[in-house]
């Protein structure tokens, strides 16, 4: 058997040495210009998460383009500081702005804020098309000299998006509001750029009568999706003209997606509970069952925004999605009246039942078990993984006694075999529920 | 008729007077810091008016994160017209002399300084009271109001003479308004450590009441709920100086305190983090009607002392502590002629957690559950006994929280008795039975247990869901655990929305380990007296408080004020 060590070492160097080269590859793919490719190696060296990358991307990332040197910063943010400040100390000498601005914010962030000035000056001397990538370095970073080099990028804006995130940036460390900052988003209000006009404007809309906010107020009667962009740039405890937050609602109903109407209901809690219910109430009707939902949702995170009648109406008289938000709501308020209805939901067919998994999964009781049993063996693999997921803790919280090793049941949500592991988790519970 | 209705407001008014005066007089709505600086800066009139107004500022790392430098700049500025005819004064605790800037009408410099001030925050204990003292000398001889506005989020509970404080600053008629944190409700958090160095002269306390009047450090219970439990007022200490002096205490705290958290100390076996509880709506109505008095010390000992309610609960205290169900005991004693400050002793230690001996554990358990009923139901029968409205509200609330709270301790004991018998030996008996999978032993290899540890499971979703628990004592258990429901239910229905229906959620039921011996380290050598003194700062820095509390400044938890 001796004989075979020498081999085996050389046949692990051998996979060491691909495994090397495999990673350089990859590493030369992110200086692509073509974007496929780069992106696909970026994704490739995320996943691998190898330290090895570090000295491969010293080497070569001052050559890439600036969209594959962003990538490599952001490989270099995955890797413990102890292994990047080497680098990150000589990337701050780099001839690109973006890479000097991206090592010297890192650094800073970890402790070493004598790079704030290098960081400041990168930043003001980034390119126009460095700039929106220096911007997404910059974060958590709250210093005057900073936030002092940022605001010069308000005058000469590119687009309202970049404007939005320039202010944004602005936020954390000018409170209270910067002078400066305020001179550079009033002469904003002269840009051409009706999108550029509405972030200013929301940046400055204030309270009942303000100008500003007349002026977005009419803006967003006429150009409702222009709301999402600048959602952002409404602060939490400002307060805002009624007329505002009225054309706020209204913009509300031209959302399409579920996270918009979690954004917004952020905003609107904090400007008027009771206008944020109101207007969520009145997209319980909405054409879309995406923004059914999310309204359903944002009002079952205000208090009194679903009292327990319409809820518990609701598990009646509505879609199986809003009966299962609705006995969901009920359950977090302590009412478990909506189990029957999640139990009914979970033996009909539809695209409903991996949410019937998670809801199941959030009951603890005896009645909720055997109905995630039968999602474990469902046709659909991402049902089956909620229902395993969720009944995994659900039997860790009933049995809080006992200790569950769920791998020994040799269940696996995404075997095609599966009845084995099935027939030990209904023994085991048959078996626990007779002695109980 | 007309006789009557005279005779009745007559006996209304002598009623009502009877009654000493609690923080809730003296406590404003709100925790921003806008409205504070606003009223008191404005003053009574919207016409200028000659005052004086001393702003003593506590300058603690909390007071700076919650810019108040530039909310105090803004109010200034939004009040010029009725400051006019003011002079500001600054105070720094903590400062040699206290006063920074004398009393001015140059309003400019009082800013400029505070700016300054509040650029080196301090992380030591203050002793705000003798700063106070030093700084009512400071007010100039004439006409016109004298305000002090004491700003002091962390440092209340060092407490130095309330009272001798609270007669200086009445008797030069300076009016106290205190900007401040939200204390818990009876904190013990103190009392349960007194070890902890202290500037000279000072004591260490905390409560939003004179004495604390709630039993803490219940057997099985991690934490006392008294340490995590916003009483809606300030601490004692301060509220007693702005009641003396005829002025306002203002609480302040950051917006993000006031959302839902099921449990600070133990685990939630029946939500991830959403539970929206029916009881989570404070009412500001009921936390005032329970809010402690905010007489001086010796005047809330009298008015405790012919309390019904507290002198049933304290002398349940002192039963339930003596027999070990209780780790500390009353601070506070009850005579015929009414009551009397006592030295605070811990309870009995029952030892049932430093050895892994089941069989006798098993016994003293049931031993104290037995005394566990007997007090709640002499506790339960003194309660019955007294007449609807008699009494001080916030002591009934606390002598019927005491009898929830033996009722769980006993749920508590019974649980832990069957575990000690069923559960724990079963899990090192030779040729037990393997488990059916998933499920596998509890305990690993051949280790031999040393002691035994718990944690809590909350009770922020009631009791009733525990029905469906497998828990230790099974059916046996059942009927406990409805009698704990019952209660629970019954003093929520009264008091969830108010403080003492968020301390009662912050208890758990426990649940119990074996523990394993650890690998022993050698313990540092302690250094003789003369060799161990600090070189640095004399006064001692305030440790982080775990699990949030306004003692630590405004990131504790809160009632919110009605906002």
């Amino acid at each position: 058997m001796t004989f075979l060590r020498p081999q085996a070492a050389l046949l692990a160097l051998c996979a060491t040495l691909a495994a090397q080269q495999d990673l350089a590859t990859l590493v030369d793919q992110l200086g692509s210009t073509d974007h496929g490719q780069r992106s696909q190696a970026y994704n490739e060296l995320v996943r691998k998460r190898d330290v090895a990358v570090v000295p491969l991307l010293g080497k070569r990332i001052t050559t890439f383009p600036l969209a594959g040197q962003q990538f490599g910063v952001y490989l270099l943010q995955q890797q413990p500081i102890d292994a990047t400040r080497t680098l990150y100390e000589k990337l701050t000498n780099a001839d690109a702005a973006f890479l000097r601005a991206a090592a010297a914010a890192q650094l800073a962030r970890n402790g070493d804020r004598s790079k704030l000035p290098i960081l400041q000056k990168a930043i003001t001397k980034a390119t126009a098309e460095e700039r929106s990538y220096v911007l997404n370095c910059v974060w958590s970073i709250e210093d005057p000299g900073v936030a002092s080099a940022l605001r010069t990028y308000l005058d000469a804006p590119g687009n309202a998006g970049f404007v939005v995130s320039v202010l944004q940036h602005l936020r954390p460390s000018e409170k209270p509001r910067s002078p400066d900052t305020e001179r550079a988003v009033l002469a904003l209000l002269a840009n051409p750029d009706l999108a550029i006009r509405a972030a200013a404007l929301a940046w400055l809309a204030g309270g009942p009568g303000d100008a500003h906010a007349k002026e977005l107020a009419t803006v967003l009667r006429a150009t409702p999706e222009r709301l999402w962009q600048i959602l952002f740039l409404f602060e939490a405890d400002r307060k805002l003209d009624p007329d505002l937050l009225d054309a706020i609602g209204t913009a509300m109903a031209k959302a399409t997606a579920k996270h918009q109407i979690s954004q917004i209901t952020t905003i609107l809690r904090a400007q008027n509970a009771d206008f944020a219910v109101t207007a969520l109430r009145s997209l319980l009707t909405h054409t879309n069952e995406e923004v059914r939902k999310g309204a359903l949702e944002a009002l079952a995170t205000i208090p009194g925004g679903l009292d327990q009648p319409t809820l518990v109406r609701m598990l009646t008289d509505s879609a199986p999605e809003q009966q299962l938000v609705a006995a969901a709501t009920l359950r977090r308020m302590d009412d478990v009246s909506g189990l029957a209805t999640v139990i009914a939901l979970a033996g009909k067919k539809g695209n409903h039942l991996a949410e019937t998994a998670r809801v199941l999964g959030g009951f603890r009781c005896d009645d909720a078990v055997p109905p995630l049993l039968t999602l474990l063996d469902d046709g659909d693999a991402n049902v089956r993984q909620t229902a395993w997921q969720n009944l995994q803790t659900q039997w860790r919280d009933l049995f809080p006694y006992r200790r569950f090793d769920f791998a020994t049941s040799g269940y696996d949500p995404q075997s095609a075999s599966r009845s084995a592991g099935l027939a030990t988790l209904r023994s085991w519970w048959d078996a626990r529920k007779t002695k109980r | 008729m007309r006789v009557a209705m005279v005779l009745g407001f007559l006996l209304a008014s002598s009623l009502v007077a009877q009654q000493p005066p609690t923080a809730a007089s003296v406590t404003e709505p709100g925790r921003t810091l806008a409205r504070p600086l606003d009223i008191v800066l404005g003053g009574p009139s919207t016409t200028p008016q000659e005052r004086t107004v001393i702003v003593v500022v506590d300058p603690a790392a909390s007071l700076v994160k919650a810019g108040f430098a530039t909310a105090f700049a803004t109010a200034v500025q939004q009040n010029q017209k009725q400051l006019a005819n003011t002079k500001l004064g600054l105070g720094v605790v903590g400062q040699k002399g206290v006063l920074v800037v004398p009393p001015t009408t140059d309003h400019g410099t009082v800013l400029t300084q505070l700016r300054s001030s509040l650029d080196r925050p301090a992380a030591e204990f203050q002793n705000v009271y003798a700063d106070l003292r030093t700084a009512a000398a400071a007010f100039p001889s004439g006409s016109g109001d004298r305000v002090l506005l004491l700003v002091t989020l962390e440092n209340g509970d060092v407490e130095d003479d309330v009272e001798q404080t609270a007669t200086l600053l009445r008797k030069g008629r300076i009016q106290v308004e205190v900007l401040t944190s939200e204390a818990t409700l009876a904190d013990n958090y103190w009392a349960a450590r007194p070890y902890q160095e202290k500037p000279r002269g000072t004591t260490l306390t905390g409560p939003d009441t004179a004495v604390i009047d709630l039993p803490w450090g219940w057997l099985f219970q991690v934490r006392a709920a008294n340490e995590c439990t916003p009483a809606g007022f300030a601490m004692w200490g301060l509220t007693r100086l702005a009641a003396a002096t005829g002025g306002r205490v203002f609480l302040h705290a950051e917006a993000s305190q006031t959302a839902h958290q099921c449990a600070v100390f133990a685990r939630c076996l029946f939500c991830t983090g959403d539970h929206m509880p029916p009881d989570d709506a404070w009412s500001n109505g009921l936390v005032n009607q329970l809010g402690p008095l905010a007489t001086s010390r010796g005047d809330t000992y009298a008015a405790l002392g012919s309390d019904p309610y507290f002198r049933a609960m304290v002398d349940t205290w002192k039963a339930a502590a003596e027999a070990g169900l209780v780790q500390s005991q009353p601070g506070i004693r009850v005579t015929t002629a009414g009551a009397a400050p006592d030295r605070a002793r811990p309870g009995r230690d029952l030892d049932l957690t430093d050895t892994a001996s089941f069989d006798r554990h098993r016994k003293r358990a049931e031993e104290a559950a037995q005394k566990a009923q007997q007090l709640g139901d002499e506790l339960q029968q003194q309660l019955d006994r007294i007449d609807a409205g008699k009494g001080i509200p916030r002591e009934e609330a606390a002598a019927r929280y005491t009898r929830v709270l033996l009722q769980l301790t006993r749920v508590n004991l019974l649980t832990f008795a069957a575990w000690c018998r069923d559960i724990a030996p079963a899990q090192f008996a030779k040729n037990a039975p393997a488990p059916l999978a998933p499920e596998v032993p509890a305990v690993d290899g051949e280790q031999r247990p040393a002691g035994i540890g718990f944690s809590n499971f909350c009770l922020c979703h009631g009791v009733r869901p525990f029905f469906a628990i497998e828990l230790p004592g099974g059916e046996a258990l059942r009927p406990e655990l409805e009698k704990l429901d019952q209660l629970y239910t019954t003093f929520q229905s009264r008091y969830g929305k108010s403080q003492f229906g968020y301390a009662l959620r912050r208890n758990g039921i426990a649940q119990f380990w074996v523990t394993f011996p650890g690998i022993a380290a050698k313990l540092p050598r302690n250094r003789p007296k003369s060799e161990n003194d600090q070189t640095g700062p004399i006064t001692p820095r305030r440790p982080p408080r775990e699990g949030g509390s306004s003692a630590g400044g405004s990131s504790g938890p809160t009632t919110g004020g009605g906002k």
